[in-house]
């Protein structure tokens, strides 16, 4: 045999070879090829869902991997629901999977939110997403998904989940139309078999970022970016003398290129918690070649929990440790400049109200927050300890309670 | 009154039979061309038929978002991203199963029967590059494919292709030496 070249197209000659003409079996299509819209109508009068004709409906769905998610009209109120007055650029919509954190007597709503994305058990049956409305709480879509959902993620224009189903993780893209009308679509992203543990959706919807659980590859993968238009995919391993870290939750920065991602272990012994941004159209496929963002606020242990980069890169939001760094109470909600260094406090905690876990959302600017804070509450329900949880909307430093979201401070979410 | 499922009428009906026509013609063009670039990729005519098979169904799922004449370049990359996906698994549970080392040995020996055991090797070698260098290997030696093409079949740059195409050949003849 001749030149390497000519070895291999012979080789490969070969092997097609075993393929004859003419020996494709039949294609197999779904039902269906485009996104549907499917409504239940009830002769035109209210638009109702009938359990039975909805779970019909998604049943034969599932089956073309394409299908609507049925709907909840008359949605579950939730305490009052005065229409609030959002911030500017607050999201609408967000996504939401309830029920999540560990509920045992007497430590009712004080588990930690730790994230968009949460590591636990899989349950034994398929779950329920939920659309809700910010301002009012009001539940606008219940979609029942055809297996077990490992992240969520959103982008201004749909909602994301990864599903694992038979082992094996799919990603889906689910978008609220219009009142009564909520589609979903399987993605074009090849399902793979590590389960996915945090995702992140660009701001344009045309990627998403996802971390998995096991390692993928001959190192340990830790994380991919995949096109939601056609599957296509870019993925950084972590090399083994960073083997003992683990990825946390992640966010797009409004460029649409660089992903901000947290991580927990580094080359100090401590594992502490820091956040790193890496320009995902950069070669190279080392999750570590990532920068590290205000590395030596991290080392002090300034943050109780995982941070947000502000999508315009300006500013790393979190909640104190204590007011050693950050110049604000354990609890409280701050910014640092990534451009400075120094801290300012967007919510002061006090003994009677104390944030927590990771920012359910930052504004562009970093100056309004969505966050999970443990509210002293009168009279004192014993189960609760004296406190709730409830979402603050932080908007320049002043703190707006959103009580009909108190449901949500206890599953999980995922806000564009 | 009992409620009842209204679908999609009328263009969207006839849209529906249009992308099915589409998608079908494509396939009894390429379908075995395709089949052989993943048996190539994969050396399995059962996961190759499969992955093609994913690859025109996703095809159809997306055509009225996609550019008719760039139908088969979104597939060719389709089938590539699911070689990788499946190699990948592949990888996985053969490091996972002891067992599957006797499966894997068999499959190769049948392979080898078929195809010579000189091509065999080299196939082996290829199945072992990082996915990327592999995928440029066969674009370029198997299809003929230019240097856009393969960047578009892979989503990299065209300046890429060649610096990717010379690493994967000096490391499929170091693999091959190792092996010898």
């Amino acid at each position: 045999m001749n030149t390497l070249e000519e070895r291999l197209g012979a080789a490969a000659r070969a092997a097609a070879g075993t393929v004859a003409d003419g020996s494709a079996p039949p294609l197999v299509l779904p039902r269906r090829a485009r996104r549907l819209t499917w409504r239940i109508w009830d002769g035109g009068r209210h638009p109702w869902l009938v359990a039975a004709a909805a779970a019909a409906a998604v049943l034969a769905l599932i089956s073309a991997s394409v299908f609507a998610a049925d709907l909840v009209p008359g949605a579950r109120s939730r305490a009052p629901k005065p229409a609030a007055q959002l911030a500017d650029g607050a999201p609408a919509y967000f996504l939401e999977f309830p029920g999540l954190n560990q509920v045992t007597a007497g430590m009712k709503r004080v588990a930690p939110i730790i994230g968009r994305s949460v590591t636990r058990t899989l349950p034994r049956k398929p779950e329920t997403l939920r659309i809700v409305a910010t301002a009012t709480g009001k539940v606008v879509a219940t979609i029942k998904m055809p297996g077990y959902v490992t992240a969520i993620a959103a982008s201004p224009g749909a909602f994301y989940a990864a599903l694992l189903l038979g082992g094996v993780t799919r990603f889906y893209e689910i978008r609220h139309v219009r009142p009564g009308v909520t589609t979903m679509v399987m993605l074009p992203i090849p399902p793979d078999r590590a389960q996915v543990e945090f995702m992140a959706a660009s701001p344009d919807g045309a990627k998403l970022a996802f971390s998995t659980l096991a390692g993928r590859g001959p190192n340990a993968l830790n994380l991919a970016v995949a096109s939601t238009a056609d599957g296509s995919e870019r993925e950084w391993t972590t090399p083994a003398r960073y083997s003992a870290g683990s990825m946390g939750p992640m966010n797009w920065l409004a460029d649409g290129r660089t992903l901000a991602f947290n991580w927990s272990g580094s080359l100090a012994a401590s594992a502490v918690i820091s956040l790193r941004v890496l320009d995902t159209e950069a070669p190279g496929t080392d999750v570590m070649a990532s920068k590290a963002v205000l590395p030596s606020v991290y080392e002090a242990h300034a943050f109780s929990s995982y941070t947000t980069l502000s999508p315009n890169g300006r500013d790393v939001v979190g909640v104190a440790s204590g007011s050693r760094v950050s110049q604000a109470p354990q609890g409280s909600v701050v910014a640092f400049s990534t451009a400075t260094g120094k801290p300012a406090a967007l919510f002061r905690a006090s003994p009677r109200s104390i944030c927590f876990g990771l920012p359910l959302w930052v504004s562009n600017a970093g100056s309004v927050v969505l966050a999970a804070c443990s509210l002293a509450v009168k009279p004192t329900p014993p189960a609760m300890q004296g406190y709730a949880v409830s979402i603050l909307l932080i908007d320049h430093g002043h703190a707006t309670r959103l009580p009909w979201l108190d449901a949500t401070a206890e599953g999980f979410t995922a806000f564009p | 009154m009992e409620p009842k499922l209204l679908a999609a009428q009328g263009p969207a009906r006839s849209q529906d039979t249009g992308a099915r026509a589409a998608v079908t013609a494509l396939y009894q063009a390429h379908a075995v061309g395709l089949i052989r670039l993943a048996v190539v990729m994969l050396g399995d005519r059962s996961a190759a038929e499969d992955v093609v098979q994913d690859a025109f169904a996703g095809l159809y799922r997306r055509w009225n978002h996609l550019d008719e004449h760039r139908a088969l370049g979104y597939v060719r990359a389709s089938v590539l991203n699911g070689c990788r996906s499946r190699l990948r698994a592949k990888a996985r549970d053969e490091r996972l199963a002891a067992a599957s080392q006797a499966t894997a040995a068999a499959a190769s020996a049948e392979q080898a029967a078929l195809i010579g055991e000189e091509h065999a090797a080299v196939l082996a070698a290829l199945r072992r590059l990082p996915d990327r260098q592999r995928e440029a290997l066969v674009l370029r030696y198997y299809l003929g494919l230019s240097g856009p093409e393969i960047a578009a079949s892979m989503g990299i740059h065209t300046g890429t292709v060649k610096s990717t195409t010379s690493r994967a050949l000096a490391a499929l003849g170091r693999l091959l030496e190792e092996t010898r």
